[in-house]
């Protein structure tokens, strides 16, 4: 993004930009103050973003990179409008990663003004369920909590309590001293971000083959020191053959 | 070749993953984001072709694995996007003739000005006369050489752990690209590029039905499976089904990869942000770097990295080759060393496997491919018991490997699902799995048809493809050309609808189609019929 091309713009053009930035602009500011504070505002938004990932992304994201203006393709064209829902009653689980999972529901019409006419009813929960084996069974309930959802949610990110794991979700309506299954999702298996404790006889030259490999088994020991590609300083092997600490 | 494998210190595995979403835009007589694919054509993948031929004339026997995306190969045969390519070349070497004159006098800047002429003409002399508009044939004749191992990634690029509740959708992604690469390459491909490693457990079980024997995992794939591996990421593992998994050597990638410890960060090599696109006075450059009042790069960068300052320095192309060539040899030396450590604790040659996106080399980093040139010359020419090696080869020398099974991963930011699922994109999922199961509504309803259903079927099922590349919700969340990623996956979304809506009404609009079917061309033979739902385990 560049000063000439904030410049090239008209001062109606540079507020929109602003606007949709959030950026806080003082009334009857000059055009090229304007355009400083939004110039800086953006810059650091890309800094910001460019640091927040990994060497991987930083370095494909320079794929897609054929302007330094791409920010302001402001584009006032027609606008595709998708549907916001599906008119449907659904509930999906998506694992994101070893301790998220995004959730995403609907709940058909009908069902809702049924419940809107129901004077027992009194809300509806989301409840997340723990299971010991990638079933509904009665057997398989470990453990699960609740969490209280309006008629207009749509979407949720849940913390997961345990690693390596089963867990399901079920939207409930809540009518007086009982509960109404809405919806139940799919189940799915939470994984891990540790290196699996050696069962056994500890190996030291398959303790060390991993150190090498950017690793340490004794995050195995301590399953709450997560992996981040990021915050956590590897192991890598320097020019002289030894193994030095490194940040990624 | 197997011989000197076993009797090696180590093994390295050089793997190149080259793609780009599919962008096409015939309704515009020039598109920006279409540059994506000429620069990556002018940058990286010519020049990468020219460095084969070299080794080739030099008798260098080098080995290299290659993902070509099949939204890279639909791309590269595309005749309007290879006669915009030649245009492109046109209009760059019209500016180089133009930066010559302007730059009259300053010798350094000429050397640099005629060093973009040559390139540019090399490309268009290879790109016309060489390989007649058709570089894959290029990539076929290093294959059938036994120099590339060329391999295929999924149909769109889609990641696949954000469809693991649509099976039917993960063969087909798999299936489409697969039968892809034998139209073009005539051989199935041994192994497969899982689009930005993103893997879960349970995924070999789509593979290993259509003959794939191996792919690649993050290091953390495999160093967090389910049992702790014997030999770290040096040596693959077998998945339950036996599916082989190679784990990433991150002291190898990160070598490269990173732009500040890493090589492509040196100061003598070229800067990729300065460009006389933005450095030039706008009547000069608008023909070829004004899009609606946009600046946009051209590719005449004529600066040196130099350092963290905003005085670049003159970029000097002997010096940069000259880094090129040193930095290949620190980079073997330090896997020399690497191997020298492991070797001794393993009952097999330690394997250093090195994924890359191919575009980093020579797009983003302009002479990596230089880079790739010397470290090929340098393993044959030094004394070091290192070998070069393809994971097909390396597997039929050991068939066995510990079986386990990896663990959830990606190779993006935070290792998992992150880049790709997020409170920016995660918008997109709602809509393409309500996709997925009206495609296969569709085709219960219509199992059979002809003509101008036909059609809207087989479009239905190319706009539900594109819908799921990665690279929409990886632009969203990194925030380079969102308004373009957004409208794309908003596009086909709303395409899709309507032709499902369409359907069930029973009144296709023909002259849209028609449309349609010329802007979104990708899988032209493609058959509906494949989303079919399958009974689970059924591959075909």
């Amino acid at each position: 993004m560049t000063k000439d091309r904030l410049r090239s713009l008209s001062y109606n053009e540079l507020s929109h930009i602003a606007d949709k930035g959030n950026i806080n602009v003082l009334q009857d500011m000059e055009k090229e103050a304007l355009i400083s504070l939004i110039f800086e505002a953006l810059e650091e938004e890309r800094l910001d973003r460019e640091g927040n990932n990994n060497l991987t992304i930083q370095i494909e994201a320079k794929k897609y990179s054929v302007s330094q203006d791409q920010e302001l393709f402001v584009d006032f064209g027609d606008e595709v409008e998708l549907p916001g829902r599906y008119l449907e009653t659904r509930l999906v689980l998506m694992l994101r990663d070893p301790s998220w999972v995004y959730c995403y529901w609907d709940i058909e019409d009908r069902i809702l003004n049924e419940l809107n006419e129901n004077n027992d009813y009194s809300g509806l929960v989301l409840r997340v369920t723990e299971l010991a084996a990638p079933d509904w069974g009665k057997d398989s309930y470990v453990d699960w909590f609740d969490i209280p959802i309006q008629f207009g949610d749509l979407r949720r990110y849940i913390n997961l309590p345990s690693e390596d794991a089963f867990y399901g979700a079920e939207i409930y309506a809540q009518l007086g001293e009982k509960e109404s299954l809405i919806v139940r999702s799919n189940i799915v298996e939470s994984s891990r971000d540790y290196v699996a404790p050696i069962l056994g006889k500890v190996d030291i030259t398959q303790n060390k083959l991993i150190e090498l490999s950017g690793f340490s088994t004794d995050v195995g020991k301590f399953p709450g020191n997560r992996y981040s590609d990021k915050d956590n300083p590897q192991r890598i092997m320097t020019i002289s053959g030894e193994v030095e600490i490194q940040e990624v | 070749m197997t011989n000197n494998l076993e009797s090696s210190r180590g093994l390295i595995a050089l793997v190149l993953n080259a793609h780009l979403p599919y962008v096409r835009h015939p309704e515009y007589s020039r598109f920006l984001e279409e540059n994506w694919l000429f620069e990556a054509l002018s940058e990286t993948y010519m020049p990468l072709l020219r460095v084969f031929r070299g080794l080739e004339i030099d008798k260098v026997p080098f080995r290299l694995t290659i993902s070509l995306s099949p939204t890279l190969t639909s791309m590269l045969e595309d005749k309007l996007l290879c006669e915009r390519y030649v245009n492109h070349l046109d209009r760059l070497l019209e500016l180089s003739d133009k930066e010559i004159v302007r730059l009259n006098g300053d010798i350094p800047g000429l050397k640099v000005s005629r060093m973009y002429r040559e390139l540019f003409m090399n490309n268009r002399d290879d790109f016309l006369n060489l390989y007649n508009g058709d570089i894959l044939d290029g990539f076929k004749h290093f294959h059938d050489l036994g120099n590339l191992e060329l391999i295929t990634s999924t149909a769109t690029h889609a990641f696949l752990p954000m469809y693991r509740e649509s099976p039917d959708m993960i063969r087909n992604q798999i299936l489409i690209a697969l039968e892809n690469h034998d139209r073009l390459f005539k051989s199935m491909p041994e192994g497969i590029w899982l689009p930005e490693c993103g893997y879960f457990p349970g995924l070999e079980d789509y593979l290993k039905p259509y003959g794939i024997k191996y792919f690649f995992s993050s290091a953390h794939g495999v160093l967090h499976a389910d049992d702790p591996p014997n030999y770290g990421v040096y040596a693959p593992l077998r998945t339950p089904n036996g599916t082989a998994v190679f784990g990433r050597d991150r002291a190898a990638s990160n070598a490269i990869w990173s732009a500040v410890d890493g090589f492509p960060g040196n100061p003598d090599y070229r800067e990729f942000y300065r460009d006389i696109g933005f450095d030039l006075t706008e009547e000069y450059i608008a023909p070829y770097a004004l899009e609606e009042g946009n600046r946009v790069n051209t590719g005449f960068k004529y600066h040196a990295i130099t350092g963290d300052t905003d005085q670049k320095e003159l970029y000097e192309p002997e010096k940069g080759a000259a880094q090129a060539r040193m930095d290949a040899e620190t980079f073997l030396q330090n896997r020399i060393r690497q191997c020298e450590t492991i070797s001794g604790m393993m009952d097999r040659p330690p394997l250093i496997v090195a994924p890359f996106d191919a575009e980093l080399f020579g797009h983003w980093w302009f002479e990596g491919p230089q880079f790739l040139d010397s470290l090929f010359r340098e393993f044959q020419s030094t004394e070091h018991q290192l070998a070069l090696v393809t994971p097909s080869e390396y597997l039929h020398v050991w068939p066995h490997s510990q079986v386990t099974r990896p663990a959830f991963s990606s190779w993006g930011d935070k290792g998992y699902g992150q880049v790709w699922l997020d409170g920016s994109n995660d918008w997109i999922y709602r809509h393409t799995h309500k996709m997925v199961e009206r495609m296969a509504e569709l085709v219960d309803r219509f199992p059979d048809e002809k003509g101008l259903k036909l059609r809207t079927l087989n479009q239905a099922a190319r706009e539900l493809l594109l819908s799921q590349a990665s690279d929409w919700p990886f632009i969203i969340k990194t925030g380079t050309t969102v308004l373009y990623a957004e409208r794309r996956v908003k596009n086909h979304i709303s395409n899709f609808n309507r032709i499902y809506e369409s359907l069930c009404r029973n009144t296709v609009k023909t002259e849209w189609l028609t449309k349609l079917e010329k802007r979104n061309n990708i899988f032209k033979d493609i058959d509906y019929r494949v989303f079919r739902r399958r009974e689970p385990g059924i591959s075909a």
